[in-house]
């Protein structure tokens, strides 16, 4: 039956003629036979183009050389309307003769349409992990399975080029700034306090699993005009709405565990989870030493809610709570300590709530608003010091967007207000006086920004920004500009620039108020090639920091030392190549390379400088194999940081010391099985798999040896350079395909 | 599995479109005269070819029915349908099946705007990201299975009656690996129920949506002859 059908179509060239009902017209007309040719501007020919008389079924789609021809038996004057996406749509009246016959129509040229705005997106300086856009080059799941980074957003993000490796904190240094320098945003609200509490050589993790989103980007510079408080980079984490299923999660660590339930409603869903970690058994087993006078110990929680409203609407609440004790005992350079090390010991307490809402509203425009609370509390006690810090923060947001304010532009106009207060109580020893310094910034930022489409292969987007804060008492105005030129099918040249601001920090702040933002120029120039399995990012950047804010390292506490005379620049090439699973067939694997080069004059730096923060060259390798018969996915991760600098006060000049560089080998197996009948992820993974002994610097004391004259020096290591962790994650659904006696409604 | 979702486009092309050669008992509101009939033809040609060259002018031959009755979602559903059909039996490189599924994407969130049918629209989404997934599947099945499972969701939550969701919800565990709680064990009730509901289903209208069935009796016929069935 099919093959008669098909015969019959085959046979028929102008099946439409054929299919021409009777019923149409009742009356014979004569068929006209039309043909033609469609063109583009340049005179190619077009195929596929979409050649037909309006009301009517009548038409033809253009061959490999443009050209068409079809039958009507329509008479009088009717519009011909040509299409073809990616070129403006022609509509010419044409009068059909009476009598029929054939008739030549003259050549259409079709001109080619302004790229839509979805089609040219900006990617200088940005990397995206979404699973909404196809040309994302990063997969929200491959966080997850980045070998090292052990579940940690900031940790995978740091095998991206133009980031450096700073293993004694564990945040992102992007493009040689500081670690401050990188905001990061929960579903567009800026978070006050992105990382877990940490002490030195233990590296902080982010406070939030990966698993509760569905997109991040991470713009290494020129980002838009949304963003603001960030002098380097931007982290925007965009979190999941409704949750897909009723279900129930256990994950049992070596080190701890945690249990989640989810459930699901039609227009709400809700969970709650509890996790735990203590490394004292751990590092019971693996470090004899006293290193550790308490392991890591971490206990939190988070509450989850999502409702949709209406037809467009969703509301979006997370609130989470974390506690987390360490206590660390390390060798130091002073001589008190020389025996027994320095006991540090640090509580962290942190609460935090984001809620947001978003709906359309009329002709285009839609609305995104949300508040996030957070409240932040360190107890610090560095022998024999006695530190009490205390930070609250609210911040309100409300864009409005207009995404059909025209063919050619939208409107994005948006608020958003932070009032902070930050508190500090300091004892140099338990029974010195008390200090207690603090501060409360009130600041409010508005942008609007706009995607331009500015040619068929060019589009622009120009945005501006202004904050005002009122303990500065300082207003900014912060223009943004961005261009991306579509050479050829997947392949694109964009450059990004624009001013940023920032605050000086709070242990700058709460000394000396009166400064003045903090500044940076960014100018990007990036070319992007990419096929279905491969993409190829080669990105130039420089960027020009000014006002950075100084102080007098010897008298810290002296306020009028303080001003904004600082400036650096950092400049530099990232490279990125990925390829999945082309060139190996069951292999995914990136390689990013960064050159930088750097130098800044800022906080008590002695001379303009490369900071100890910064690595000439960065080279991650990740690779991803994939065991089909095995269920097991085996990764890899290899990093390399050239030599960091330090100070040697020992030695003329100033950060004039260099490290050994930093190398690192992690790998991880994931195996995927079925437990009991749940779906289970039996997880391994080991950092510095090859137990490479790395040192970020040397930490001097205050005052030389009386003997010697010489600087007393320790080395900075993290206190567990290797890292074994073993989990089981069990996924307990209700709706599993695996379940089939729960009838799917 | 490339082949097989091949397979299973095939058997969807080669279903009878029974309903499709009655004369239009309603015709919807205000269509020019002659316009029902020629759009049941061409779904009828569209039901009964797996040719994906014959499927993009098909395509393009109900993106101009749309342009004679505008506020009609049918040819707009017809003409993503085509194309997603087309693209699980063309031969063309990545990027061009998904430009077609951009184009299927397009039609279908225009037959959303029109108020078609929301849970056939929904099935057809979830079929739509099959399409996607079978052009890369090692890189895109997580994502997009998932996806398939949250629209034939909603599909089945809002017409419990349609039997389509079932079956797209049957093959998308078919073809997900045993691993990953799917297989050809797993999606067999689901085909079973699918079946039971297709032997209720009666369409809204005589151009309404109604294919599925005999890809679904095929499939169960492979589990009845064991070699056959992989």
């Amino acid at each position: 039956m099919k093959t008669a059908f098909l015969a019959a179509l085959l046979a028929a060239a102008a099946p439409v003629a054929l299919a021409q009902s009777p019923a149409a017209s009742p009356a014979t007309h004569a068929t006209t036979r039309l043909s033609g040719l469609v063109l583009d501007a340049a005179g190619r020919p077009l195929p596929g183009a979409n050649v037909f008389l309006k009301t009517t079924f009548d038409g033809a789609t253009t061959d490999s050389l443009g050209q068409f021809t079809f039958a009507t038996s329509a008479t009088g004057t009717l519009p011909l309307v040509v299409t073809l996406v990616g070129y403006e749509l022609q509509e010419t009246p044409l009068a059909l003769p009476a009598v029929g016959g054939p008739l030549a129509l003259p050549t259409h040229h079709l001109r080619e349409s302004r790229a839509a705005l979805s089609d040219v997106v900006v990617m200088a300086g940005a990397f995206e992990a979404s699973d909404a856009r196809r040309a994302a080059v990063l997969k929200p799941l491959d966080i997850l399975t980045t070998a090292g980074a052990n579940a940690d957003i900031a940790t995978a993000l740091n095998t991206l080029p133009g980031t450096t490796r700073v293993g004694e904190e564990g945040k992102l240094f992007v493009r040689g700034g500081a670690a401050s320098e990188t905001r990061t945003y929960l579903d567009g609200l800026p978070v006050a306090s992105p990382y877990g509490g940490a002490v030195s050589g233990v590296p902080a993790r982010g406070r939030f699993s990966p698993t509760l989103f569905k997109g991040t980007l991470f713009s290494t510079g020129g980002y838009s005009a949304e963003y603001g408080q960030a002098l380097s980079a931007v982290v925007n984490l965009s979190s999941i709405d409704l949750d897909p299923e009723t279900q129930t999660g256990i994950s049992l660590l070596s080190v701890g565990g945690s249990l989640s339930r989810t459930r699901r409603w039609e227009r709400t869903s809700a969970s709650a989870s509890l996790d735990y970690t203590n490394l004292t058994p751990y590092y019971g087993l693996t470090a004899p030493d006293q290193r550790w006078q308490q392991a890591p110990q971490r206990l939190g929680g988070s509450l989850r809610l999502a409702h949709r409203t209406g037809e467009t609407g969703l509301l979006k609440i997370y609130a989470t709570y974390a506690s987390q004790q360490v206590a660390t005992r390390q060798p130091d350079p002073e001589a008190a300590f020389a025996q027994n090390g320095r006991l540090t010991a640090l509580r962290n307490d942190n609460y935090y709530l984001n809620a947001t809402y978003r709906s359309a509203l009329r002709r285009g425009w839609s609305l995104n608003t949300g508040l996030a609370l957070s409240r932040e509390h360190n107890t610090l006690r560095p022998e024999p010091q006695v530190i009490d810090e205390t930070e609250q923060t609210a911040t309100a947001r409300l864009v409005l967007t207009n995404d059909s304010a025209s063919t050619w532009f939208n409107l994005k106009l948006g608020a958003e207000t932070t009032a902070q207060r930050y508190a500090l109580r300091y004892q140099a020893t338990p029974d010195a006086p008390v200090y207690t310094p603090g501060f409360s910034e009130q600041r409010t930022a508005v942008f609007g920004e706009s995607d331009l489409s500015l040619a068929p292969r060019l589009s622009g987007r120009l945005g501006v920004r202004s904050e005002y804060s009122a303990l500065l008492n300082h207003a900014n105005l912060a223009p943004r500009l961005a261009l991306a030129w579509q050479l050829g099918a997947g392949s694109q040249l964009s450059a990004a620039g624009g001013l940023f601001y920032q605050t000086p920090t709070n242990d700058l702040l709460r000394v000396q108020p009166a400064l003045g933002f903090e500044q940076a120029a960014h100018y990007i120039l990036s070319y992007q090639r990419s096929t279905a399995s491969r993409t190829l990012r080669a990105e130039l950047y420089y960027k020009d920091y000014q006002k950075l804010t100084r102080f007098d390292g010897y008298n810290v506490l002296d306020a009028s030392r303080y001003g904004n005379s600082g400036q650096g620049y950092a400049r530099g090439l990232d490279l990125f190549f990925r390829d999945r699973y082309q060139t190996f067939k069951k292999i995914d694997f990136w390689v990013s390379y960064g050159l930088l080069d750097t130098r800044r004059q800022a906080r008590a730096d002695l001379a303009a400088a490369v900071p100890t923060f910064a690595a000439t060259h960065n080279l991650s390798v990740v690779g991803k194999y994939w065991l089909a018969s095995l269920h097991t996915q085996l990764s890899g991760t290899y990093s390399y940081g050239s030599p960091r600098a330090y100070f040697d006060p020992n030695q003329p000049g100033f950060n004039q010391g260099r490290t050994p560089s930093f190398q690192s080998l992690d790998l991880s197996l994931s195996y995927l099985t079925h437990l009991a009948g749940q779906f289970t992820i039996v997880h391994l993974s080991m950092t510095n798999v090859l137990g490479r002994d790395n040192v970020f610097g040397y930490r001097y004391a205050t005052t030389p040896d009386a003997a010697s004259g010489r600087y007393a020096a320790v080395p900075v290591r993290q206190l567990a350079p290797q890292m074994v962790v073993a989990a089981l994650l069990i996924s307990i659904n209700k709706k599993s395909p695996g379940d089939t006696s729960v009838a799917p409604d | 599995m490339k082949k097989l979702l091949f397979t299973l486009a095939l058997a969807t092309a080669s279903l009878g479109a029974t309903a499709q050669t009655a004369p239009a008992a309603a015709p919807a509101a205000a269509t020019p005269p002659g316009y029902t009939e020629q759009l049941g033809a061409t779904i009828g040609q569209v039901m009964h070819t797996g040719d994906a060259a014959e499927l993009q002018a098909l395509a393009a031959k109900l993106e101009r029915a749309a342009a004679v009755a505008p506020a009609d979602w049918l040819p707009r559903y017809y003409q993503a349908y085509a194309l997603v059909i087309s693209t699980f039996t063309g031969k063309e490189a990545a990027p061009v099946k998904d430009k077609a599924l951009d184009r299927a994407e397009a039609a279908l969130a225009q037959a959303l705007r029109l108020k078609g049918d929301e849970s056939e629209l929904l099935t057809l989404q979830a079929y739509l990201y099959q399409a996607r997934l079978s052009i890369e599947p090692a890189v895109r099945a997580q994502e997009y299975s998932a996806k398939v499972t949250e629209a034939v969701d909603r599909a089945e939550a809002l017409n419990p009656a349609n039997p389509r969701p079932y079956l797209v919800e049957a093959n998308n565990v078919y073809y997900t690996p045993v691993a990953f709680g799917g297989g050809a064990a797993t999606a067999r009730p689901l085909y079973e129920q699918a079946k039971a509901r297709f032997a209720a289903f009666r369409p809204a209208s005589p151009l309404a949506p109604t294919w599925g069935q005999e890809q679904l009796l095929g499939r169960l016929k492979q589990y009845e002859a064991p070699t056959a069935a992989k």
